[in-house]
């Protein structure tokens, strides 16, 4: 419920502020206030309306949200305790969510984390689960990051049985969640939804509060009332607290009332910590992303540790995710081995090796945005209620790709080639875990194909490969590549001439029924396709001879396949372990499979030939990554760019 | 000077200083700000503008804020500065065709101030002001005027062109400055007019038609109960929203409970009635069976166990913990347990311990619980 001022408060605020420049707070160099608890300052209340810019008033040029209460979502921002309902509920009715205290506040409220996933902590294969940690609400005023963090949850319960995509989430992924970190401040802001103190261009509390509730001066929360002055400046930036750049010279200050205070000392606060709890839910050896969720400026900002192969990494799943959004959102990296300024976001690159980011959300400008006004640049962080359910469908929309590109790269796990006239099996292999990091591939069955034999040829993924929309027809996920193709399926013949190979890719058909081979997907709708295939009769074959199926898929967020599925694809070191490249080797760009390897022979009852290797071709180079669609900003790249490079003029042999 | 020659004048002059006043876009910060502005020769027009809007001279605020627009001798800031408060006076008088034009103009600047608002943007800059979208608000305001004025009197007329006019403009665009001014006339008029407008706008509602903004104003304005039953049902999910809270402070309990009920199993407001009857619970124990009953009905029950826990009430306490005692499937038992957990009380906690102790419910459950004991 928002407080309402007492009326002598507000008349006595409204006498100290006659106009907008009577607002005498005053600024160093640095764009510090200097006079925080000094009358005409500290003391004035400001209050947004819709069109209203008279007195002490600053108009938005749309309503000001005020909270509502409602667990489900709605066009607008829920209050703090219907999202923490809504959180609750989730966890209490869903076996896939579990969640825990991470820690309290500084007010000693609890704060909560919560856990996405299969109870289970290894993928459908069988291999170490991985995780990615998403925070959000840690700037108390950014009100679209715990709508969008909430937004996200929702839509990953919502849709865990669907086959598909969202149930291959769920059961290799543990996906962790803090949708509100800074509870104090969150509430602080929300029981004051139309008002904030100080200066128009430096507003404070109430709505505009950044901070946790800490006082410096006691080490005690502040009271949280805005008519009393000396602790509306108070409170330390959650997001400058952290070990790695703490400190550093122009990113955060040790003044108590600055709005980056950095805290007494790294680690100072308890929501810092409840973040690095909620880590240990990944558990954290098992990261692979972290995203700061904040507003606004539609930014993805990394920090950059002096590690070139995950910076690109980074850099490819920022644009990746950025191609998903309906909005014009950039990649805004940090100088290569800038050591950064103690936020969150530093704290998980640097430590963990992992992609990380601060996650700015719309707008991009602020309230012009959606029709609305400037507002001395600070209305940006007070999004139109009726903007918030796109919102959050953008923001999960982004994130929901990244989580599946950071899952881990597709790999072909089974294959079989049925004769079509027979409807035996003269094929059929498949890659078995064997090890914590391995698979062994297991060929059933593996008869002669014979010229001019009618085949239907079905192989599958480790992960959903494509989706569909409410028609049933493949789509591309949002602003990624074309949807149906299947890609390069290529049946070569290595010991016979190049003019023997048969493409197959054409006709094939991505399976969205259950039943396996040769007509349903393995474990997940779309993560298998099926064709049919004639062999020419006139294939010039007098014995036994080896063939070799080329695969050459990319996933819905643009993964090339593992080219090896022998060694299982990890993550370590800031990098892809065993994620073996067009040139059969370790790198983070994947390439083609070559490791299913039928025959074909003049008669029935051949005995299988020596494998051959697939043939040696040129190789095109990966998909660069798309370029950034919001102008400026963006790294330079130079990782990614000589990766690619280097590979287009590369022949390769696949093993 | 006449207001046409000073006109003239101001143009003329306007068009001298454009080329010198052509402002690069540039970053401030607060205290920049500050310093720019704490000027007599900025203090001084803005109080020139200030009178002119006191005054009500639209067309020769218009022609100041044209000369301060190409005004090479203000530091840029400082124009930007001036031009959003003249704009913002503007915006309260009547149009005139002179003001409108100057404005139209206005509208096509492009934002040349910026500042860094939050630390985290990186180089991210944002405009201090952007004149040209406070032109285009002007404009809007204006529209907005028009509108209302036009409205007002249809319903002065007692006629239903207001209505009619609504539903057409919001068929077609969603949302305008036309419509939010229809609603300010409908907020604004005498009560006896809008009950002239209840069978338009009944009618027009069950047609189908988009006029829930309209609607809403109304039933709150009479207290009218069907008009917000109508709008909880078949309105579009904002008006039906803020219907909730409107029907549950307007209406008698008993009445607005019969409404919330009904508008509990709309998908998209049922969480937000569902926790208004909470807020009729604590007066009304019929309000108590109704959430009750709803923690039977597996897609309210979590709103439901959220409004009951917020009662904080043993005696609900003590209810839930025998239903749960009683329950058989393990969606009900999660439902009650969630509304206890819901609820720190220690009414509540001592039902979830005798829950736990009980050795009822599935293991996950049973975790999960302790888990909310555990100190």
């Amino acid at each position: 419920m928002a407080r309402a001022l007492s009326r002598s408060a507000a008349a006595a605020l409204l006498a100290a502020a006659a106009g907008p420049a009577a607002a005498a707070c005053l600024f160093d160099a640095n764009g510090e206030i200097t006079n925080p608890f000094a009358p005409g300052c500290g003391d004035v209340i400001f209050t947004y309306t819709e069109n209203d810019n008279s007195g002490t008033n600053i108009a938005l040029g749309y309503p000001p949200p005020e909270p509502v209460a409602s667990l489900t979502p709605v066009a607008g921002f829920r209050e703090y305790a219907s999202l923490f309902a809504r959180h609750q509920s989730l966890l209490a009715m869903n076996d896939e969510v579990a969640g825990e205290v991470v820690g309290h506040t500084v007010s000693g409220r609890e704060i909560w984390a919560y856990a996405i996933g299969d109870e289970d902590a290894t993928t459908a294969e069988g291999f170490p689960e991985p995780a990615v940690l998403v925070n959000g609400g840690i700037h108390a005023r950014e009100w679209q990051t715990p709508e969008a963090v909430t937004g996200l949850f929702e839509t990953l319960v919502a849709a865990k049985a669907d086959g598909g995509f969202f149930q291959y989430l769920i059961e290799n992924l543990n996906t962790v969640l803090l949708p509100v970190n800074n509870v104090d401040g969150f509430i602080q802001t929300q029981s004051f939804p139309v008002n904030t103190t100080a200066h128009r261009e430096q507003p404070r509390d109430g709505r505009m509060r950044r901070k946790n509730l800490r006082n410096p001066l006691t080490s005690d929360p502040v009271d949280a009332d805005l008519e009393t002055v000396q602790d509306n400046f108070y409170g330390v930036d959650l997001n400058r607290n952290w070990p790695q750049g703490w400190g550093r010279s122009g990113g955060s200050s040790t003044s108590g009332t600055s709005l980056v205070f950095r805290g007494e000392m790294p680690e100072s606060e308890p929501e810092v910590l409840a973040l690095q709890e909620a880590a240990a839910l990944g558990p954290e050896s098992r990261l692979r992303l972290y995203s700061d969720t904040h507003s606004f400026g539609q930014d993805y900002l990394a920090p950059r540790p002096d590690n070139a192969r995950l910076n690109a990494i980074t850099q490819a799943l920022a644009q990746r995710m950025i191609a998903a959004s309906g909005r014009q959102y950039r990649y805004g990296p940090d100088a290569v081995g800038s050591p950064g300024i103690g936020t969150t976001a530093d704290h998980f690159a640097f430590s963990l090796g992992i992609p990380s980011w601060t996650f700015e959300l719309e707008p991009e400008s602020g309230g012009q945005d959606y029709g609305g006004l400037a507002t001395h640049g600070h209305s940006g962080f007070i999004l139109p209620a009726d903007e918030a359910p796109r919102m959050r469908d953008d923001v999960a929309r982004q994130y929901l790709l990244g989580f599946y590109r950071q899952s881990g790269p597709p790999a072909a796990v089974a294959a079989e080639i049925r004769d079509r006239t027979t409807d035996e099996v003269v094929y059929r292999a498949r890659w078995e875990r064997s090890s914590s990091s391995g698979r062994t591939l297991v060929v059933d069955v593996n008869e002669a194909m014979l010229p001019g034999g009618d085949y239907r040829l079905w192989v599958a993924f480790n992960k959903p490969m494509r989706i569909r929309d409410s028609s049933g027809d493949v789509v591309s996920y949002a602003g990624q590549g074309p949807a149906a193709a299947v890609g390069t399926v290529l049946l070569e013949f290595p010991s016979l001439a190049e003019a023997s190979d048969l493409s197959l890719g054409g006709a094939a058909a991505w399976l969205d029924a259950p039943g396996g081979a040769p007509d349903g997907y393995l474990r997940y709708a779309d993560d298998a396709f099926a064709l049919d295939f004639t062999l020419p009769p006139t294939l010039p074959v007098a014995e036994a001879t080896p063939a070799a199926l080329l695969l050459g898929q990319q996933d819905l967020a643009q993964m090339r396949l593992d080219g090896d599925p022998a060694s299982a694809v990890d993550w370590g070191g800031g990098a892809w372990l065993r994620y073996e490249d067009v040139l059969g080797e370790d790198g983070d760009v994947g390439g083609e499979d070559c490791s299913f390897r039928p025959f074909v022979a003049p008669a029935a009852g051949a005995t299988a030939p020596d494998e051959a290797d697939c043939r040696e071709q040129a190789v095109a180079p990966p998909p660069p990554p798309p370029p950034p669609r919001g102008g400026g900003g963006g790294g330079d790249g130079s990782g990614l760019a000589l990766m690619l490079l280097g590979l287009a003029a590369l022949r390769r042999r696949v093993r | 000077m006449t207001g046409g020659t000073g006109r003239v004048f101001a143009l003329v002059l306007a068009c001298c200083l454009a080329a010198a006043a052509g402002a690069a876009p540039r970053v401030v910060d607060a205290g920049a700000s500050s310093r720019a502005l704490d000027n007599p020769a900025v203090s001084a027009r803005d109080a020139e503008l200030s009178a002119l809007a006191g005054g009500g001279r639209a067309d020769e605020l218009a022609a100041r804020l044209d000369v301060i627009a190409f005004d090479a001798t203000l530091d840029g800031l400082a124009r930007e500065y001036l031009i959003d408060r003249g704009l913002h006076r503007l915006a309260t008088l009547p149009p005139t065709p002179a003001a409108r034009a100057t404005v139209m103009r206005l509208a096509k600047r492009k934002p040349v101030v910026y500042v860094r608002v939050d630390p985290d943007h990186g180089d991210r800059a944002t405009p201090l002001y952007d004149t040209g979208a406070t032109a285009r608000f002007v404009l809007r305001e204006w529209n907005r005027g028009h509108a209302r004025d036009e409205a007002a009197q249809s319903l002065a007329a007692g006629d239903g062109t207001a209505i009619g006019r609504y539903a057409s403009i919001a068929a077609m665009r969603g949302k305008s400055a036309q419509l939010k001014g229809i609603e300010d006339a409908f907020r604004e008029a005498p009560a006896r007019q809008l009950v002239a407008q209840r069978p338009a706008l009944q009618a027009s509602l069950a047609d189908g038609e988009r006029v829930g903004p309209l609607a809403l104003v109304v039933a709150g304005r009479l207290a009218d109960a069907e008009l917000f039953g109508l709008v909880l049902q078949g309105a579009d999910e904002g008006s039906a929203l803020a219907a909730v809270t409107a029907a549950a402070h307007t209406l008698d309990s008993r009445t607005a409970l019969g409404l919330l009920e009904r508008a509990s199993r709309r998908e998209d407001i049922g969480s937000a009635a569902l926790l208004a009857i909470g807020g009729l619970a604590a007066g009304d124990p019929e309000a108590r069976y109704s959430l009750f009953a709803a923690l039977e009905d597996p897609a309210r029950a979590p709103s439901a166990a959220a409004a009951l826990a917020r009662l904080g009430d043993p005696g609900v306490s003590a209810e839930l913990g025998q239903r749960l005692a009683a329950a058989r499937s393990e969606e009900s038992q999660r439902a009650l347990v969630l509304a206890l957990r819901l609820d720190p009380t220690p009414a509540a906690r001592a039902e979830l311990a005798r829950f736990a102790e009980s050795g009822k419910g599935s293991a996950r459950l049973r975790r999960q619980v302790q888990q909310w004991l555990a100190p």
